[in-house]
């Protein structure tokens, strides 16, 4: 019994701490963070086929469908 | 001889005697024949005491598995004065604990009552600093409690639940018979005195748990929905507003926001006017979002393509003695443009093409006028009249969005039909109900209610609601490197005090999906009265935007268009 309570007592407490709300307040006020601006974030898909005759891999940058824009170093 | 007198005697004393003994003997066949039953049960009713015990209430997690709602076991103290035999000192030991004045202890404990609560439900920590204390005559027992740990969030679906353990609004209250524990009767024995024997092993006997509700909410996506609704509240000065997150092939919703907000925690010092769910338990007249639907009904019963040309009448319709007016002069534009300039004018020629039965026939179709069945209490059906109550400017007034009231809720799942390529859905917020070992009780599947428009007429007009937001009305609700379907809409509100449209009462919003091409979000943004602009177009567009934005970065959803990269150029991703 005692240990479900604290269990409980520690589940409130997790589910308060990692609140979006309280994350964004200390990601910006403590630790000066800004959100991701324009075009700062890219979402990329990575192809799963082995590069050939063992050429070093270089994952390509991907929109969606698959349209390749263009590879990262 | 003296015998004769003492054998008199005698005889009286024997009867006597004897009368006694059959007094006693009929009074114990009395009470241990004649009445016994009924003896017993009452020996039975001062001996026994029936308690109910519950156990504890089920927890509400949203589709991640984040903790929304949870109970959990809090110490309550309480005092026994008869047997204290020093409450002043006991009150100023318990004082700094309880951080009550010592006065107020003192006063409940000087109570001629064999049993006082002196505090209920303290953090868990007050009560680990009571348990150290060695009082006599005053008591720690645990009581369940429900928590909200991310205070406001979605507090208006999630409802909250009584001192109790009873669900009384929201999610709490709709799938209370799931998430209340099982109810059992304990029967325990009282001494002499009254007092309560509670049997070894008691708390042992807890009854099962209620069962755990998921939800199909995305807790980041709702918290990035009430973030940008405050903000555009608080820019607007509005009196709150509405953003609703659905995705349109299931009907699930992601993110339900009310503004303005209240944290279930401290539901008591709130009026009962914040709790309501506005999203669906109020109607506002929609205004020019009700042209999509206008739209789709021309388009499906083919009264009009997207090329087929309407006179604007430049900007100024005289219909039923009353002058209609578009906010510009409009003169000859496509179809197409009637929907994407918000042409007034255009939208009532459309109408009147179709007719009452029929406009009105669609509308029913697309779930105006019916609850939309979501599992949520308190949703209304809104207000649509039967053509035969219509007036002779009705037919004008609905094709613009007037004399008509739908919830957010009923606006956002007629598009999402749009937007999933046709199909009616029967939006829902609850997606599984588990047990205490997380085994599945029950899992809620998609529901179609309906299918009420072709995807002939969905692709026409989506190509239409896209052109909305690249060259028309609803500019702002551009997001870059996807394509966004929409419409906006500015309706004036009826001023209580007049009886008549207000000057300067409106509601601003934005309807639409996005990717348009695989929406994978149909978001409605109200914005109920503000200040600062009137325009659907700019103060609802730019909200979509910002909440479309990060949702779709959130969700993983990549962009269509290629994008210019910030940070790096090409040349200095090319250096080794």
């Amino acid at each position: 019994m005692a240990l479900e309570r604290e269990r409980d007592e520690l589940q409130v407490k997790l589910s308060a701490l990692t609140s979006p709300e309280r994350i964004a307040r200390v990601a910006t006020e403590k630790l000066g963070l800004v959100p991701p601006q324009r075009g700062q974030v890219i979402l990329a898909n990575v192809k799963p086929e082995a590069p050939p005759h063992g050429e070093p891999s270089m994952p390509d940058v991907k929109l969606a469908r698959n349209e390749r824009v263009g590879k990262v170093p | 001889m003296a015998a004769a007198p003492y054998r008199g005697r005698r005889m009286l004393a024997a009867l006597v005697l004897l009368s006694g003994f059959a007094l006693i003997l009929f009074r114990l066949f009395n009470l241990q024949i004649l009445q016994a039953a009924e003896l017993t049960a009452k020996a039975d009713r001062q001996h026994r005491k029936a308690v109910s015990v519950q156990g504890p209430r089920g927890s509400i997690y949203d589709r991640h598995g984040k903790v929304l709602a949870i109970n959990m076991d809090v110490p309550s103290v309480f005092g026994v004065p008869a047997s204290l035999d020093d409450p002043s000192g006991v009150a100023r030991d318990l004082s700094p604990v309880l951080r009550v004045r010592a006065g107020e202890i003192e006063k409940k404990l000087k109570q001629e009552r064999s049993f006082v609560w002196i505090a209920r439900k303290l953090d868990p920590e007050q009560g680990r600093r009571l348990e150290r204390m060695p009082l006599e005559g005053i008591g720690v027992v645990m009581e369940g409690q429900r928590f909200y740990p991310k205070g406001p969030l979605l507090s208006h679906v999630l409802g909250f639940a009584g001192m109790d353990s009873q669900g009384l609004e929201g999610i709490e209250r709709r799938y209370d018979p799931s998430l209340r524990g099982e109810k059992q009767m304990v029967v325990l024995q009282r001494d002499a005195l009254g007092r309560t024997v509670f049997p070894k092993g008691l708390h042992e006997q807890v009854p099962s748990p209620g069962h755990n509700v998921i939800l199909t909410i995305d807790e980041v996506i709702q918290y990035i929905a009430e973030k940008e609704l405050e903000e555009a509240v608080t820019a607007t000065r509005a009196k709150g507003g509405i953003v609703i997150v659905m995705e349109p092939r299931t009907g699930a919703i992601l993110a339900m926001a009310v503004n303005p907000r209240f944290d279930p925690n401290t539901v008591q010092a709130i009026s009962a006017d914040r709790w309501r769910n506005r999203a669906l338990t109020d109607t506002y007249e929609p205004g020019s979002t009700m042209k999509i639907f206008v739209a789709a009904a021309a388009l499906e019963e083919k009264v009009m393509e997207p090329e087929t040309l309407v006179y604007g009448e430049n900007g100024r319709m005289v219909v039923a003695h009353t002058v209609i007016h578009d906010h510009d002069r409009l003169g000859w534009m496509t179809f197409a443009q009637v929907i994407q300039r918000s042409s007034n004018i255009g939208s009532v020629k459309t109408a009147t093409a179709l007719g009452a039965e029929r406009l009105y026939r669609w509308l029913r179709a697309f779930g105006f006028g019916e609850r939309t069945e979501i599992d949520l209490p308190g949703e209304v059906t809104g207000l649509i009249k039967e053509p035969r109550n219509w007036e002779r400017r009705s037919l004008a007034s609905i094709a613009m969005g007037q004399e008509i009231g739908v919830t957010a809720l009923q606006l956002v799942t007629a598009v999402a039909a749009i937007a999933n390529g046709g199909w009616l859905m029967k939006p829902y917020t609850v997606s599984e109900i588990r047990d205490e070992k997380g085994r599945v009780v029950v899992q809620v599947s998609p529901q179609v209610r309906r299918q009420p428009i072709s995807p002939e007429t969905v692709h026409t007009l989506s190509k239409i609601l896209e052109g909305v937001v690249t060259h028309g009305t609803g500019s702002k609700a551009a997001v870059p490197g996807y394509r966004v379907a929409g419409k906006t809409g500015t309706a004036q509100k009826i001023d209580p005090k007049t009886g008549a449209y207000s000057s300067h009462l409106s509601v601003g919003s934005f309807v639409g999906y996005v990717p348009a091409e695989d929406p994978r979000l149909a978001i409605v943004v109200v914005i109920d009265e503000p200040q600062t602009e009137a325009w659907g177009g700019v103060v609802a567009a730019p909200v979509f935007r910002r909440v479309a934005e990060q949702a779709l970065q959130h969700l993983g959803i990549s962009s269509q268009e290629p994008v210019k990269l910030a940070m790096t150029t090409s040349s200095e991703m090319a250096r080794p």
